[in-house]
């Protein structure tokens, strides 16, 4: 019989009890998620790995000022959105101070460019990859988070909805504002020489 | 359906059958369902991220620890925070004496710099006298 997962509660109450393992559970869960939703807007693979890093703690720190109430309850903890949402604000300050991303990890041209159609298959990519990027920087900050959400993390509405305390109905909205406009951006960067915009 | 319905689903993410069925049969949606492909593809992860990802449970126990220790000091850090304590409020009582002294100097003795500063032409046997509207009781006004 198969011995099901333990729930995100279950696994904070154990890790805050001691359990170094349930931390390892935790992190595990949703490392990937939360690195590709900073990835976004981190310039360097060290610089994603220190905003999850912080992402994580934050998010450990809220279940540890919560214990109590976690000790008391056996309710569900809703880490994943914390944590998560921590990370859309870690991104959103690093966007707002100012930093830029190279225009693409140059190790994914490398891997995959194994003849020479593929390797002009995949340096395509890799524009469209960073024209898509700069288009998403230029996106309203609510329409970037649900978009990143959406995309990077893979969440479906329901959640992304959860993380950003808006409705369902609310965050399928920003994000077809944000594929619209991403659109009319990326035709415009395009066919701007450079692929800067204004 | 329309097109316009179509790009709807398809921003939503609907793969159906009835948007399949659109889809074979409607060039310009099809053109729209290649864009959103692009537009909408995830960030892709180099060697490099997932490097960094592979060493990112370790660290951030490492880093969970450190705080730990920081937020809960032993009884050497309470002694040594409490003897920091001390040590940072009799420094800030004396670095502030002297602030409110001067203050207090400069209200005191403003006007013997006042006077100083403005008799530069006097000579050794003359008086410098600052002048001042006298007082008159009411009604006796000149
Ligand atoms: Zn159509």
């Amino acid at each position: 019989m198969p011995t099901e997962a333990p729930s995100d509660g279950d696994l904070c109450r154990a890790f805050l009890a001691g359990d170094r393992q349930a931390f390892g559970v935790l992190v595990g869960r949703y490392q990937l998620p939360v690195f590709a939703v900073v990835r976004r807007f981190a310039s360097t693979p060290e610089e994603a790995k220190d905003l999850t890093q912080r992402a994580f703690l934050q998010a450990f720190e809220a279940a540890q000022r919560t214990l109590p109430k976690l000790i008391a309850t056996a309710g569900e903890v809703p880490f994943k959105a914390w944590v998560l949402r921590i990370a859309v604000n870690l991104g959103k300050n690093q966007a707002r101070d100012g930093a830029r991303w190279p225009l693409a990890p140059v190790e994914t041209i490398d891997e995959t460019a194994s003849s020479r159609p593929q390797a002009l298959e995949a340096l395509e990519k890799a524009e469209a990859e960073a024209l898509t990027r700069k288009a998403v920087e230029r996106l309203p900050p609510r329409q970037r988070e649900v978009f990143s959400l959406r995309i990077d993390a893979g969440l479906p509405f329901a959640e992304v909805a959860e993380v950003l305390g808006i409705s369902e109905g609310n965050a399928k909205s920003h994000f077809h504002y944000a594929v619209k406009r991403l659109r009319d951006e990326v035709r415009a960067l395009s066919a701007t020489p450079g692929g800067e915009g204004p | 359906m329309t097109c316009d319905d179509i790009e709807g689903r398809l921003i939503e993410g609907d793969s159906s059958a009835e948007v399949n069925e659109h889809l074979a049969g409607c060039a310009a949606c099809r053109a729209f369902a290649d864009e959103l492909g692009v537009l909408t593809a995830p960030v892709s992860l180099s060697a490099a991220d997932r490097a960094a990802l592979a060493s990112l449970e370790a660290d951030t126990w490492k880093a969970w620890q450190q705080r730990q220790a920081r937020a809960r000091p032993s009884w050497f850090g309470y002694a040594a925070a409490a003897a920091c304590g001390a040590l940072v409020a009799s420094a800030g009582f004396w670095t502030a004496r002297p602030v409110r002294e001067v203050v207090v100097e400069r209200v005191v003795e403003a006007p013997a710099l006042v006077a100083e500063a403005e008799e530069p032409n006097l000579g050794p046997d003359e008086v410098f006298f600052e002048v001042t509207w006298p007082d008159f009781p009411e009604g006796e006004t000149p």
